[in-house]
């Protein structure tokens, strides 16, 4: 029996396509996998560094060691003789501070596990949003009651222009705040 | 006939698609880069001790 | 199964009994295959669901699944900050540090821009009175050399790695040995600019007192200094106030592109062409045998062969005596100039030159006359007589004049060492940061007598052709890792500081010299050299500045500013009439000459390796990786040659072969070759590139070593493809000629017309209508203007682009294909007739129009427009359609057709090393996207940044832009144009402001101003 063009249609091209499309889809939703479902995730850092204690308890505030955070585009994570500013005496003899005291000692740099990861090609700059006064726990949650940091807010772009399409609900504690870019290279440079 | 020789067009077709793309998987580059004797250890960058900064920016 | 019931048949195999006996059973069995009931009772929907197919199907897919799955998906990597930081890093901003470029003889004070620890980016020191805060296009693209990866790593005697302390210990010995049998101790070096450099071979000759130094460098200006000597009794010469010449004559002279300080050339020269306010525009003159960027700012260009200018210089002082001068000529300097009667008045550019006669007479004591460096000497005597006969001495700079710390060897003393060299004289040959073997001419056999020397030791940073000639190749110090200063101006001391230790186990060529001359290797230290220079600074500068502070916190001071400052006036001295009547007289030739001038981005050969500085396009013929001959279009059909096509040149029975480049302009008998190029001994990217002039040069020269006279041409077999980034037919092909002039992409005109009437340009001008709604960009709009008036095509803003935007380079065959991907250029436009060509360059970059047409055609929306005015690019959305370039009318849109980082071309890039020099704020762009000028976007995002750290308004001139950085003659301006006070807007505003392709009506934001040529006329010279 002769093939007729409606049988080429459904048999071969309605499979393909739909098969093209799947894929596609599956594979973008794969891709953006650790943006949009890495919510809840607290991995173990090479040192059982606690903000419950430090943040928290301490109330040590989050500039003293994010030192970057107000000036320019990276936080910085604080290099290891930050913590050596205490802990040259301070609790020397517990074991997770002989092991930052080692680190320190041999001049490796501590491997901590990277939580908030935006992607290289998004140039975030954190001087812009905390000298607008956005508080930190907005994106990063109350990292002062976290023993380990665990993100809580997935990283996806919708997530960021959400908040910048509509800051007065997702910033309820400012009174002025603008709508922020929603061009692309105010972050895609 | 013709069919016999459709048939044995695309399998052709299809069999060197197949090759090529496994071949364009295989990491030549990781290949040579073992062959290449390494003599180079790791550039190390650091500033240099008693270089002297602006301090204010242009 | 035989069915024999025939009880007969014996059976052969039996399986009971029953079978035996033939039993009914048995034979009930063997006709069925089951028993009862197994196929009755057997129920399908019993047996599980899954086929073997299907359970095949499920394992495979759960597996691929599973070994996703595996995969921690969640985790991110890591993020490692530093053990220790050092207290002056902070990552993610940049540190700045003063120090002195080491790219030519000018020591141009220059800023390190760092990030991380890494040089990045190359600007100049504003805090220097010399450059002022611009460097040129070698000082912007020289960073790559400190991230060559074939660059020396180790020590090496005979090609084998040996260590530092083996190199000393041998050595040492080696030049006490020549202490006792007598033979000479032969230091080569090139041009020192540094003062305590100076000392340190002060001190080598003192502890060896057998040392003769010898210094040679291919680019010299020994002709320009001997003049002086000889008129003025000193080897330094003054600058020359360009900001205050209403004339400028430029004899053979590239003040504008490469000669002295042309930085600073620059901006004095562009001083005179400002169009906001009032219009005071200087006139320059030029008389010249090639085509030079100087010749393409001319207003009156005159085709003279460098072997005239001689004549031409005498024939002008003849007839502007005539009108008095300034200084009294006695009888024998008065005959000697009567001779040289004017024939030149009646040639063909006789309206030029009485045009020039009645300027400089107009114009006595407010113009200059100002010869080439590669004239000879006579030519510049009679110069500075001419410039002392029309009083134009006031325009001498004597608070800054140019000074020569180690003079250059002369002839005679190179011939000598080579005897001595072939002699066995010689024991220990030094090549101190050098390349003898390379700049010195053939017929001097520096070669061959250097295989005679037992010990021969190279000091370079790079393997070159010297290095390769001798046993001990000793690396040394990049610039950017070396201590060092700059003493090549009165008045103005320079610091060179190291930003970056050294990266390989190189050391600091004086301190390698410090330890021989310690006589100890276990003396050396890492900072010897900085010691050394701290305690000479102490001694010379400190004391001679005598401040208040003690002397480390002055050291420190001074290294921060990188510049200490004198007052230094140097004395004017009379001019010595004997010195003009002894020179001896340049007989014109009407044949042949040969040319040899420098390259404008290569040096001397230094740059060979620098992929930036090949690809950057020659500022006149707009080729790249290559050199070539430039002749006369008349010439060309003489030889009936075409671009391409290679001819051999003949000097004084020396040959080169090489390519012809038809320039239109050129004196018909000038060949102009620039050197640098051929070189054999360097890097992958610089081997065999271009041909080697030098070739063509002789120790024994009639006038000047750059001009040769007793020359043939012929056309030879073959073809050189020459790469070049524009079309070479705009005078011949008839449908493209002039059509920048009809499309209106150049407008100019002249200065009469202009103060005649002020809107010329603008008259008759329709006004343009959308059919949609225009878009207001209310809060900032940037926008950029560049003045024609000042642009020289110099090239600085296009490597400072190249540096600043991680642009690619992708070689020779790329190019030929049209794939550079320089995301601003120079286009350069012919007008008028091939042999009086009119010249106009043009800075082409994105515009960022408001009704870009890129932008609604791509199909991922990956290019849109910002509402602060400017045209995005997202890379990762890219998908590589290229419509956009395809819509863009200025082809500004550059597509990255291969992965020019990876895998391309011996994976030049792939490296540890040259990918550090990229700068961290712009993306590296892969295979497949797409990219263009973005206006540095990545600067206005972090002005924008520090004024809201700051709390203040972001301003238009918070931001520059690297080009306009770069510029040398602020050509380029970027800002706010919606603020009313800014420069930007009033250049928009202003009459001579027009787009490019206006009646596209795409709304370009960058407006250019029109070039106004300075002639006596109202009409162009067309």
């Amino acid at each position: 029996m002769k093939r007729t063009v409606l049988d080429y249609a459904l048999k071969i091209r309605l499979p393909l396509t739909l098969f093209v499309v799947v894929v596609s889809f599956m594979l973008t939703f794969y891709i953006s996998r650790p943006e949009r479902d890495s919510v809840g995730y607290a991995p173990e850092q090479p040192i059982k560094f606690s903000h419950k204690l430090h943040a928290g308890q301490m109330t040590i505030d989050c500039q003293y060691c994010h030192i970057g955070v107000a000036k320019e585009r990276h936080a910085i994570i604080p290099s290891v003789n930050i913590c050596m500013n205490c802990h040259t005496v301070a609790r020397k003899d517990k074991p997770e501070i002989i092991k930052l005291t080692r680190y320190y000692e041999t001049g490796v740099p501590i491997p901590w596990k990277r939580i908030y990861k935006v992607p290289e090609y998004a140039y975030f700059n954190h001087s812009v949003h905390v000298n607008k006064q956005i508080d930190c726990v907005s994106c990063h949650g109350n990292v002062k009651e976290m023993e380990v940091v665990k993100e809580v807010k997935p990283f996806t772009m919708t997530a960021c222009l959400d908040c910048h399409r509509n800051p007065h609900d997702n910033l309820p504690y400012l009174q002025k705040v603008n709508i922020g870019p929603e061009n692309c290279s105010a972050c895609h440079r | 006939m013709e069919s016999m020789n459709r048939n044995k067009f695309f399998t052709t077709l299809g069999k060197s698609t197949l090759l090529l793309a496994i071949a364009s998987a295989i990491p030549f580059n990781f290949f040579s880069k073992l062959s290449k004797v390494s003599t180079e250890k790791k550039i190390k960058i650091a500033i240099h001790p008693s270089s002297v900064k602006r301090n204010n920016k242009v | 199964m035989s069915d024999s019931l025939n009880s007969s048949d014996k059976k052969e195999l039996w399986k009971s009994l029953q079978d035996y006996n033939n039993d009914p059973e048995s034979l009930k069995f063997k006709h069925n295959e089951f028993l009862e009931e197994v196929t009755e009772k057997f129920d399908p929907e019993k047996i599980s669901g899954i086929s073997r197919r299907k359970f095949l199907a499920l394992l495979s897919a759960s597996a691929a699944l599973t070994a996703t799955a595996c995969t921690n998906y969640r985790n991110k990597g890591e993020i490692i900050p530093y053990n220790n930081r050092p207290e002056e890093v902070f990552p993610g901003t940049a540190n700045y540090y003063a120090s002195t470029c080491n790219g030519c003889g000018q020591a141009c004070g220059i800023l390190i821009k760092t990030r991380e620890g890494r040089p990045i980016k190359i600007d100049g020191n504003p805090d220097h009175p010399i450059n002022q805060g611009k460097i040129c296009a070698k000082g912007q693209a020289g960073i790559l050399n400190l991230y060559d990866p074939e660059r020396l790593h180790n020590p090496l005697y005979n090609s084998k790695i040996v260590s530092w302390k083996k190199i000393d210990d041998e050595i040492i010995p080696s030049l006490n040995e020549t202490l006792t049998n007598g033979n000479e101790i032969a230091v080569v070096t090139g041009l020192i600019t540094s003062p305590t450099t100076k000392k340190v071979l002060d001190d080598f000759v003192v502890k060896y007192p057998n040392t003769k130094i010898y210094s040679h460098t291919l680019l010299n200006d020994e002709q320009r200094r001997n003049a002086w000597y000889e008129c003025y009794g000193t080897y330094d010469y003054p600058a020359v106030k360009f900001d205050e010449a209403n004339i400028i004559l430029a004899l053979d002279a590239d003040f504008l592109g490469n000669e002295g300080n042309y930085i600073e050339n620059m901006r004095k020269y562009a001083a005179k062409r400002e169009v906001v306010g009032k219009t005071d525009f200087n006139r320059l003159y030029v008389a010249e045998g090639r085509m030079s960027t100087t010749g393409m700012m001319a207003d009156y260009r005159i085709s003279l062969s460098p072997t005239k200018q001689y004549q031409f210089v005498m024939t002008l002082i003849n007839e502007l005596i005539k009108n008095g001068s300034a200084f009294s000529l006695d009888a024998s300097a008065r005959s000697k100039v009567e001779k040289f009667q004017s024939s030149f008045l009646n040639s063909s550019e006789k309206e030029k030159i009485s045009h020039l006669i009645n300027d400089l007479n107009a114009n006595r004591g407010k113009a200059i006359i100002y010869a080439g460096d590669t004239l000879p000497k006579e030519v510049h005597i009679s110069v500075n007589l001419l410039n002392e006969v029309l009083g134009n001495i006031e325009l001498y700079d004597y608070s800054s004049a140019s000074k020569s710390l180690v003079k250059q060897s002369t002839q005679q003393e190179v011939s000598k060492l080579v005897d001595s060299m072939k002699n066995g004289k010689v024991g220990v040959v030094v090549q101190f940061d050098c390349n003898p073997v390379f700049s010195l001419p053939e017929d001097y056999g520096y070669l061959s007598a250097l295989k005679k020397v037992k010990t021969v030791i190279s000091l370079t940073e790079a393997e070159n052709e010297s290095s390769a000639a001798g046993n001990y190749t000793l690396p040394i110090n990049h610039p950017f890792e070396s201590w060092g200063d700059a003493n090549v101006r009165s008045g103005v001391y320079s610091l060179q500081q190291p930003v970056i230790s050294p990266i390989f186990n190189t050391r600091q060529k004086e301190s390698i010299l410090l330890t021989w001359i310690s006589g100890d290797s276990n003396s050396y230290q890492e900072n010897f050299y900085h010691q050394y220079l701290m305690n000479n600074f102490n001694a010379t500068i400190y004391t001679k500045k005598n401040p208040l502070a003690d002397t480390k916190t002055f050291w420190y001071s001074a290294l921060n500013d990188g510049v200490v400052l004198f007052n230094e006036l140097s004395q004017r001295a009379k001019f010595n009439l004997n010195a003009f009547s002894a020179s001896k007289e340049i007989s014109s030739v009407t044949d042949y000459t040969v040319h040899l001038t420098e390259s404008y981005f290569i040096g001397d050969g230094k740059f060979s390796n620098n992929g930036w500085l090949q690809e950057t396009p020659h500022p006149v013929s707009k080729v790249t990786w290559d050199n070539y001959a430039s002749i006369s279009p008349k010439l060309a059909k003489q030889l009936s040659v075409e671009m391409n096509d290679v001819v051999e040149v003949k000097v004084n029975g020396k040959s080169l072969t090489l390519p012809v480049l038809v320039q239109p302009g050129v004196d018909h008998n000038t060949i102009n070759i620039e050197f640098g190029y051929g070189r054999t001994v360097v890097g992958n990217v610089g081997k065999d590139i271009g041909f080697n002039a030098i070739t063509l040069m002789s120790k024994n020269y009639s006038s000047s070593p750059f001009i040769y006279e007793n020359v043939s041409i012929k056309k030879v077999n073959g073809t050189h493809k020459l790469a070049s980034t524009q079309e070479h037919h705009s005078l011949d092909d008839t449908f493209v000629k002039d059509i920048h002039r009809t499309r209106k992409i150049i407008q100019e005109g002249t200065v009469e017309k202009y103060k005649k009437e002020s809107n010329f340009l603008h008259e008759g001008k329709e006004k343009l209508f959308s059919i949609t709604n225009e878009h207001q960009y209310t809060g900032h709009k940037w926008a950029m203007a560049i003045d024609l008036n000042k642009c020289t095509s110099c090239g600085g803003c296009v490597t400072a682009c190249n540096v600043e935007n991680n642009v690619p380079v992708v070689g020779k065959d790329q190019v030929l294909n049209g794939r550079e991907m320089q995301w601003m250029r120079i286009d350069r436009y012919y007008s008028g007739t091939p042999d009086e060509p009119i010249i106009s360059n043009q800075p082409m970059l994105c515009q960022h129009c408001d009704n870009a047409p890129c932008e609604n055609v791509c199909p991922v929306n990956a290019t849109n427009h910002s509402p602060d005015g400017l045209n995005q690019m997202v890379y990762n959305r890219c998908v590589g359609t290229r419509y956009c370039s395809n819509n863009c009318p200025y082809k500004v849109r550059r597509f990255n057709f291969f992965n020019f980082r990876d895998h391309f071309a011996d994976a030049y890039y792939e490296n540890d090393l040259t990918s550090l020099v990229h700068n961290p704020e712009v993306t590296v762009r892969s295979r497949g996207v797409m990219e263009k000028c973005t206006f540095c976007v990545q600067r206005i995002m972090e002005a924008r940044s520090n004024a809201i750290r700051d709390g203040k308004e972001l301003k238009g001139t918070d931001v520059v832009t690297a080009c306009q950085q770069a510029c040398p003659t602020t050509a380029i301006t970027f800002g706010d144009a919606n603020d009313p006070d800014s420069l930007v807007s009033k250049l928009r505003e202003h009459d001579l402001s027009y787009h490019v392709l206006e009646e596209l009506n795409v709304k370009p934001n960058v407006t250019y101003i029109a070039k106004l040529r300075n002639t006596h006329h109202s009409q162009e010279i067309l």
